[in-house]
């Protein structure tokens, strides 16, 4: 397995050429992901070209950017100028992006070369990549279980080693949790550290973009790139990169949330966890017991919030404006019915998780129902992010798991929505609360992995990244 | 209570009658579950929290100024000189 770092000194030295790179890459993913489904389109002209241009700055550049020539992967709800993007869904089947997301025009600067659009559960709404209106992708560790989700292409596209790195996006755990299920880096950034501009919104006051990675030195070198703030994106923070000066772990004290393992959670996860907890501890690590009272409420509100923005995100969708419409085929017979235009392209082009949360989160907005649902929510919102910041009193950094259970098999969940929303348990709390929040792989039992998940304060993404090295070091040497 | 014709019209997507079956099932098992939220006590000084960003609105100064991308706002099979192409809907 190859870093970042290790790509860019073999580019340098032109031990290995990126458009070589570029096409062998193109080669394994035409001819392994019919197995694994990581991938709804190749951008292979693209990649091609953008290959060329870096290997011409290796050339005539004497230190090019650290992401010049490295392959990558885009979550399908990132726009890439001229790509399609279908954010997993039929509705957006023929969609073609007419320009590139901050987070893309950042990468494309760097030099990185985007291989293609990665698979994901329908506007991200699902836990498993099955909700994707295509396909479902498959777990390459182990066929028979789901990548998680919903960037379970990215995730997967990462662990099969079809690219070096992937951009996901995380509204509830979407890049932690099949980070943990594939075995890799997932790190969702502050609210606000990266632009959102160009990617499809979900919940907008809860979706995040972030890197999907092998190391967590890569995902530090990738979020370097992505991060900063936007013009196009009001809700961006100035907080310019600060490289965390490498910590030692003795000088930190780690929270561990007792909320986080109790009950619903699969012995082999808490097993794993607490033996990383007691490595971490003879390399000197204090762990100190905390308490985020409301984390049972975390799940409900969370859905409740998400629903709403959702239904108000995806009024957008009409047949009118862009994507798939039914007046593609009955264009005559609707000529008259402006509504019947657009509730037949949606009955049409919509899936059902998509319908499901669209419809709650209209009935949690509704009169009569507004304050009891939407408003409540709110304020128990508010209670969550003051959980934290108690916590973050006495603790530098939270440690949990990142998912209750181990991957689950293809189809176990699929027709149990609660279940499925279920999977999110232990991630959607950094969500509401905008927190920067990272999994890394800690234990693998038998072929599946295990995820460990590092929470920090507010804007303390650096701080996240440097700890999650040292804990990537100490459970690698033992 | 949860109507599922009255949303389903707020929504503007068509359901068949097997489908409102199904999500009406579904609903009640969804419901239950969110409405947990109502066991918490909420005291009079919690504010609901919409956002998380620490911003306060900013406004650009007031100048005109000309928007010439607008390939940006239409997909190239809908462009049609500096208008927007639809098919007709009424």
């Amino acid at each position: 397995m190859m870093s970042i770092l290790e790509f860019y000194q073999k580019f340098k030295k032109r031990e290995i050429s990126p458009v070589e790179v570029t096409k062998e890459y193109l080669r394994k993913i035409e001819k392994k992901d019919k197995d694994i489904g990581a991938f709804i389109t190749l951008s292979k002209k693209l990649a091609i070209k953008q290959a060329e241009i870096a290997e011409k700055r290796f050339k005539e550049e004497e230190n090019p950017p650290l992401l010049c020539g490295i392959p990558c992967a885009i979550k399908d709800n990132i726009l890439v100028e001229g790509i399609k993007c279908t954010a997993g869904s039929l509705i957006l089947e023929n969609y073609i992006a007419s320009f590139d997301a901050t987070a893309i025009k950042k990468l494309k600067k760097e030099g990185a070369v985007i291989l293609g659009k990665t698979n994901m559960d329908e506007f991200a709404m699902g836990s498993s990549t099955e909700n994707s209106a295509f396909f479902p992708t498959k777990n390459p560790l182990s066929k028979d279980r789901v990548p998680g989700g919903s960037s379970g292409g990215s995730a997967a596209a990462v662990a099969a080693d079809f690219c070096q790195f992937a951009l996901g996006s995380d509204t509830g755990g979407s890049i932690r949790q099949p980070a943990s299920f594939c075995g890799i880096v997932g790190f969702k950034p502050t609210y606000g550290r990266v632009s959102r501009f160009g990617l499809i919104a979900m919940a907008s006051s809860l979706d995040q973009i972030g890197p999907l990675t092998k190391t967590v030195e890569d995902a530090e070198i990738v979020f370097k790139v992505i991060e900063g703030k936007d013009e196009n994106d009001s809700t961006t923070i100035k907080a310019s990169f600060s490289p965390f000066s490498p910590v030692s772990l003795s000088k930190l004290k780690i929270g561990l949330p007792k909320e986080y393992f109790v009950e619903g959670i699969q012995k082999e996860v808490k097993e794993s966890i607490e033996e990383a907890i007691k490595k971490l501890e003879k390399n000197g690590a204090h762990f100190e017991n905390i308490s985020l009272p409301h984390t049972k409420y975390a799940l409900p509100v969370y859905y409740l919030i998400m629903s709403s923005e959702v239904s108000s995100n995806l009024a957008r969708y009409d047949g009118i404006c862009y994507g798939r419409s039914i007046l593609e085929e009955k264009g005559e017979e609707f000529k008259k019915d402006f509504f019947e235009v657009i509730s037949s392209t949606r009955a049409k082009f919509l899936g059902r998780e998509v319908k499901r949360r669209i419809l709650l989160g209209t009935f949690a907005l509704s009169a009569g129902y507004f304050d009891k649902y939407y408003l409540l929510a709110l304020k128990i919102r508010n209670l969550i992010k003051q959980d934290f910041d108690k916590a973050f009193k006495k603790v530098d950094i939270i440690l949990t798991p990142t998912s209750p259970t181990l991957p689950f098999k293809l189809g176990e969940r699929i027709s149990d929505p609660i279940k499925m929303y279920l999977a999110d348990i232990y991630t959607v709390s950094a969500n509401l609360a905008g927190l920067p929040a990272l999994s890394l792989p800690c234990k693998k039992i038998k072929k599946l992995p295990v995820g460990l998940q590092i929470i920090g304060n507010f804007l303390e993404d650096e701080k996240v990244l440097s700890v999650a090295k040292e804990i990537e070091k100490i459970l690698k040497e033992t | 209570m949860f109507d599922i014709d009255h949303i389903s019209r707020l929504v503007k997507i068509k359901l068949s009658q097997k489908e409102k079956k199904e999500l009406e099932k579904e609903f009640s098992l969804i419901l239950k579950f969110v409405e947990k939220i109502k066991e918490v006590k909420i005291k009079k000084d919690v504010k609901p929290l919409r956002h998380i960003a620490p911003l306060k609105n900013v406004l650009r100064e007031d100048e005109p100024k000309e928007f010439k991308k607008r390939k940006l706002l239409f997909p190239k099979e809908k462009k049609k000189e500096d208008f927007f192409k639809t098919k007709p809907v009424f």
